[in-house]
């Protein structure tokens, strides 16, 4: 019986072409719209990883101020750590541009040449291929660089720069004016021996031995002796100098003031030392006048003899008796000598006291210089090593860009892939259930004669199974011509510089490709045949409707053509249902595209606009001056988790909590912060609420309370009053990194990390949409031809189910146009209703969706529709509509009174 | 004559497939008339029914009604012939399920320049109290009558009735056939009616015997019986 019944499908096929064929285009089309999005990303996805494996990408690199000595790489590769200096150059090309110049590479981060081969001898150069395809050069071609001519030998592309950014902080890549070359070490070495190039940089990149991590190989880095004082850069000496000035005051406060002690020890010693002679030169001055007193009472007769004892004694004896006033004269002198002679005494006892603590102070001194000299090592710790920049590979923005870029359009594709499916599986079920209503008589004729519920089932399940099954190969087929997979991949390979991947498809997309559509089928078609053969064969044979089939209720309008057209929408409602399911699902797709499309030229539009600075200059070390006509700020990173990527956040430090470049007014407060609208639309932040970021690498949290919502679009950004912010990050009340002004400055470029201007900004803007751009042609206008289809086969379903009374209308001898009136206005009711309701509701569900789709960009999510955007949808809507009209038109033409006479309902 | 048929020839399929179901069928009916068309399984008698109610395209010949030239006449001018003249009732009904019966009624109302008052109507169907039931809601009999209602409505000049007992019990047939020969004569329709049944041949007019293609007898019958007094229904 069943090669009885396999006979029917072809029969059927052909009967039922159209139909088939709009459901094979709607799987084909779901099927190559998801794994031509899909599958891009998963070729980069894939290709970046097996390319890092092939080319020994590195785990990190690091630059230095000093080249390592052979020593030094020797203790830091200790641990199976690769080290290979991968030393360069910028030089200056034609156009304008700038060629970074690396010698060929041999152990990390190898060259992978897209044609020709690598530079063996000088005068050759092979080219990064964003910069060859920029300036049309291939292989065999020549170009000029620091004025030497070298020949094109090769073009390729390495893994540590995906994306050939200049700079780590530059926002977009430029092939026109940055790209790399790579020559032998001769050629290398006759370039770095030329006069007039700009300092050669000392990058080493690694690549980590086992049981060793970034961490360790950074400490021991650090952990290196480095010798500052080598380091040519002036800026550096002048920020270091700076930095030392204050120790030095201090240094040399303390170092006067042992000094001064010594001295003071010195002299009070010297001094101490003489006051001895001064006491014998004090005795033997009064000696001397009791010498002379005695000498002049012998002239006098007098046999007294004056001592240092008895002098005053025996004077004032005399002067009793005599009342001489010589003698008074003589004792008066002597009082007075001796009264020096004892003050001579006390000061030579001052004098030794003095010495002896003048001996100590200087002690003390000595000791205060000795722990001063501990205390400044303590607090100027200067911890300068050798070490400029270490980036693990996870950090740096060059390495696997373009596989960072794709996430968004696998969740994006993914995600279109469900509702895909989802539509698919409902169209299915309904395409199933009309076929399956249509053909009872002849399943309860089949059953009725023994035929087994198995053979019907096969029977029935086989044609929409195999056509799912030819629809989702021809949409792999298609997804992997140039059409499907490497259109999409076109945006990745204009803008980054990654080899050309194989194109190989993981196993769950040909899964999804090949086996769900008819999976989804043959499920769909066995619970609604199983429901369908549950009846009995005679019930199925009558086509019997009971009286439930139908929704019984009076209507209360008089109007015929009202009455009609209510009555055949509740009869139709399943299908109704299915075309405003198609919708819903079929506008989702179209959201996705419109959602990326606004996103991107939202941010292309907000980014520059709300960019009023002409100039940042981030300084690597600032002046002590703010240059002139500049305003100073101060720039930090923090972070925040989005749904499980980290992204970062820059908080600006604004002066009096104002700038003439921002529109936030930030309070004072190290708990206070405006934050951007791009916050606000990622993460609905409000006034009021407590936002909290974390410094990774000081590994802590801060809370800020929201105090305002600044327009301000480029990436997530907080705004702080300066000294708050100065006072949170605990830096000096003075200290700034950051310039933002509206005309260039002459800061020199040593100084700088990184100086961005808006026509930076607005390059980096336009990126976006630039790199989007396939992905939302390819969801736009796939979701409008699933539209068109999906609305195509529902209303012909309800036509098809309709034949029988428009049929017999045409007997009664309706016209056309009326019987168009009767049958499609309903149609129309339903597109138009609905429409109104759905695209809201689309619309509401992918914005619900679409944060986690761009969640590893930190970006203002600016996707709100304008009324004219919900009118052009809408006037869309009703212009697929009126097309799947206009073909059902000609179905309703075919159909003749011939098929009541054939059939009954 | 009202209706007018002259050497009608209708054949369907090509080469080996070929068949000449009506081989030059001439015949007539006067205004008023009630005519039955009786003839075997295959014999063309529907064919002939539905060639007279431009459902389907003759290959030759000439259906004139009240002088109306219907051959060659296109789709949307038949449509408008159909509209202006006749009225269908079918063996099952056709009713539009998702329709009250009043609904159903109001189809061909809706179309209708001078349609018969409804009520009126749905009172001498004896469906005034079933106007809002649904189809599955009724019996065959009264779906039946629902039908002839429909067909009614639009006041036809000519009522084409395929088998219109050919589902209905001997009772509720007998029914139908007494209601047809009421409308017959209250509103002086003229019927042709295809049926199996050799009993109703009696009550009617005029009688047309097909076979094979061709008429083989189409007589006026002069001993009419009332229908409610027919047998062997």
């Amino acid at each position: 019986m069943s090669g009885v019944l396999a006979k029917r499908l072809l029969r059927d096929l052909r009967q039922n072409a159209g139909r088939y064929f709009a459901l094979t285009m709607l799987i084909v089309l779901g099927v190559f719209l998801v794994f031509s999005i899909v599958g891009a990303a998963e070729v980069v996805l894939v290709g970046t990883e097996q390319q890092k494996s092939q080319n020994l990408a590195e785990d990190g690199s690091f630059t230095v101020f000093l080249e390592l000595t052979d020593d030094e790489i020797r203790t830091l590769t200790k641990d199976g750590t690769e080290i290979e200096p991968q030393f360069s150059f910028d030089l200056q090309a034609e156009d304008d541009a700038v060629l970074r110049m690396f010698r060929n590479r041999e152990r990390i981060d190898l060259i992978q040449l897209d044609t020709g081969r690598l530079a063996d001898a000088s005068g050759e150069a092979v080219l990064e291929k964003g910069y060859a395809a920029a300036h049309g050069l291939s292989v065999g071609d020549t170009f000029r660089a620091a004025g030497v001519r070298f020949t094109v030998t090769g073009i390729g592309s390495v893994p540590d720069y995906d994306a050939a950014l200049s700079k780590f902080s530059d926002t977009a890549v430029e092939h026109n004016s940055f790209g790399l070359m790579f020559v032998s070490d001769a050629q290398y070495a006759e370039i770095r021996d030329q006069r007039g190039q700009k300092a050669e940089e000392y990058t080493y990149a690694y690549r980590l031995g086992s049981g060793t991590d970034d961490d360790t190989l950074k400490q021991k880095i650090r952990d290196l002796k480095f010798d500052y004082t080598k380091v040519e850069n002036r800026y550096f000496q002048e920020t270091i100098d700076e930095f030392l000035d204050k120790r030095r005051e201090i240094e040399d406060g303390v170092r006067d003031l042992d000094d001064g002690a010594g001295e003071l020890s010195d002299g009070l010693r010297e001094l101490d030392d003489a006051g001895d002679d001064l006491n014998a030169a004090a005795d033997t001055l009064f000696q001397s006048y009791l010498d002379q007193a005695n000498a002049a009472l012998a002239a006098m007769k007098q046999k007294i003899e004056l001592t240092d004892e008895n002098y005053a004694d025996t004077l004032d004896t005399l002067i009793e008796a005599t009342h001489s006033k010589d003698l008074i004269s003589l004792k008066a002198s002597l009082d007075s000598i001796a009264e020096f002679r004892s003050g001579i005494r006390d000061y030579t006892d001052g004098a030794a006291e003095a010495a002896k603590g003048a001996a100590e102070l200087a002690d003390g001194t000595a000791e205060l210089k000795t722990q001063t000299d501990d205390l400044l090592d303590e607090i100027f710790d200067l911890d300068i090593d050798n070490l400029t920049a270490f980036v693990p590979a996870a950090d740096n923005p060059r390495i696997a860009a373009a596989a960072g870029d794709v996430i968004m359009d696998r969740n994006v594709g993914l995600v279109a892939g469900v509702i895909v499916l989802m539509l698919f599986a409902y169209v299915i079920s309904v395409f199933v259930v009309h076929q399956i209503e249509r053909e009872q008589p002849v399943i309860g004729a089949l059953y009725a004669l023994g035929v087994k519920k198995k053979d019907l089932l096969r029977h029935y399940i086989t044609m929409p199974t195999a056509v799912a099954l030819l629809g989702g190969l021809i949409g792999l087929g298609l997804g992997l011509t140039p059409a499907g997979i490497r259109t999409q991949l076109t945006g990745t390979y204009e803008y980054f510089s990654v080899p050309d991947f194989p194109i190989r498809v993981p196993v769950y997309l040909v899964l999804f490709a090949v086996v769900m559509p008819p999976a989804i089928s043959a499920v769909v078609n066995t619970i609604v045949i199983n429901r369908k053969l549950s009846q009995p064969a005679l019930a199925l044979m009558k086509n019997e409707q009971s009286a439930g089939s139908y929704r019984q209720f009076n209507l209360h309008t008089k109007k015929f053509t009202r009455v009609f057209a209510i009555r055949q929408l509740v009869r139709e409602s399943r299908s109704a249902a299915a075309i405003l399911l198609g919708m819903l699902f079929s506008l989702m797709v179209v959201m996705l595209g419109m959602n990326t499309f606004l996103l991107c030229s939202r941010i292309r539009h907000d980014n520059p606009a709300d960019t009023k600075y002409a100039y940042m200059y981030l300084y690597k070390y600032p002046e002590k001056q703010v240059p002139a006509g500049g305003e100073a700020t101060y720039v930090k990173t923090l972070s925040t988790d989005c749904y499980g990527y980290t992204l970062d956040v820059t908080v600006i430090g604004l002066e009096n909590g104002k700038s003439k470049f921002f529109d936030a007014k930030p309070e004072k407060g190290t708990a206070k912060a405006v934050i951007n609208n791009s916050l606000v639309e990622r993460y609905g932040y409000a006034v009021g609420d407590r936002v909290t970021f974390s410094d990774s690498a000081a590994d802590r949290d801060y809370s800020f309370t929201v105090t305002g919502i600044c327009d301000y679009a480029p990436g997530f950004t907080i705004f702080m009053d300066l000294d708050s912010m100065r006072e949170l990050f605990d830096e000096d009340e003075d200290y700034y990194n950051a310039v933002y002004a509206d005309h260039a400055l002459e800061i020199a470029e040593d100084r700088l990390y990184s100086v961005t201007s808006k026509a930076d900004i607005e390059k980096s803007a336009a990126v976006f949409l630039d790199m989007m751009w396939p992905l939302v042609i390819t969801l736009s206008s796939a979701g409008i031809v699933i539209l068109c289809v999906v609305m195509y086969l529902m209303m012909g379903v309800m036509i098809d189910r309709s034949a029988f009374g428009i049929s017999l209308i045409q007997i009664f001898g309706y016209r056309p146009n009326e019987i168009r009136k009767l049958y499609l206005n309903g149609n129309f009711a339903i597109v138009a209703i609905g429409g109104v309701f759905l695209l809201p509701l689309a619309k509401k569900i992918m914005d619900l969706l679409y944060p986690s789709f761009i969640a590893n960009v930190a970006c203002s999510m600016d996707i709100s529709f304008m009324w004219y955007h919900y009118a052009g949808l809408y006037l869309l809507l009703l212009a697929v509509y009126f097309g799947a009209s206009l073909l059902l038109v000609r179905k309703i033409r075919k159909i003749t009174p011939a098929e009541v006479l054939k059939n009954r309902e | 004559m009202y209706l007018e048929v002259k050497d009608v020839k209708k054949s369907y399929g090509k080469d080996s497939s070929f068949i000449q179901v009506l081989k030059g069928v001439s015949t007539g009916v006067e205004r008023g008339q009630m005519c039955v068309i009786q003839g075997t399984s295959g014999s063309g008698k529907s064919t002939l029914l539905n060639c007279i109610g431009g459902l389907d395209l003759m290959d030759s010949g000439s259906v004139k009604v009240e002088g109306q030239e219907i051959f060659g006449l296109k789709p949307a001018a038949l449509s408008d012939y159909r509209r202006a003249n006749l009225g269908f009732v079918f063996q099952f009904y056709n009713l539009v399920p998702n329709l009250t019966v009043r609904e159903n009624i109001q189809v061909c109302e809706h179309i209708s320049e001078n349609p018969l008052n409804m009520e009126e109507l749905l009172e001498t169907l004896g469906l005034t109290e079933h106007q809002n039931k649904f189809p599955a809601q009724l019996s065959g009999g009264q779906q039946q009558r629902c039908a002839i209602a429909r067909a009614l409505i639009k006041n036809p000049k000519l009522l084409l009735c395929d088998e219109p007992t050919g589902a209905l019990d001997s009772a509720t047939s007998r029914d139908i056939l007494v209601l047809l020969e009421q409308i017959n004569e209250k509103y002086g329709t003229t019927m042709l009616i295809v049926t199996h049944n050799n009993s109703i041949k009696n009550m009617v007019h005029k009688v047309i015997y097909i076979k094979d293609g061709r008429i083989t007898k189409d007589y006026l019958n002069e001993k009419r019986i009332p229908a409610a007094e027919l047998e062997d229904l």
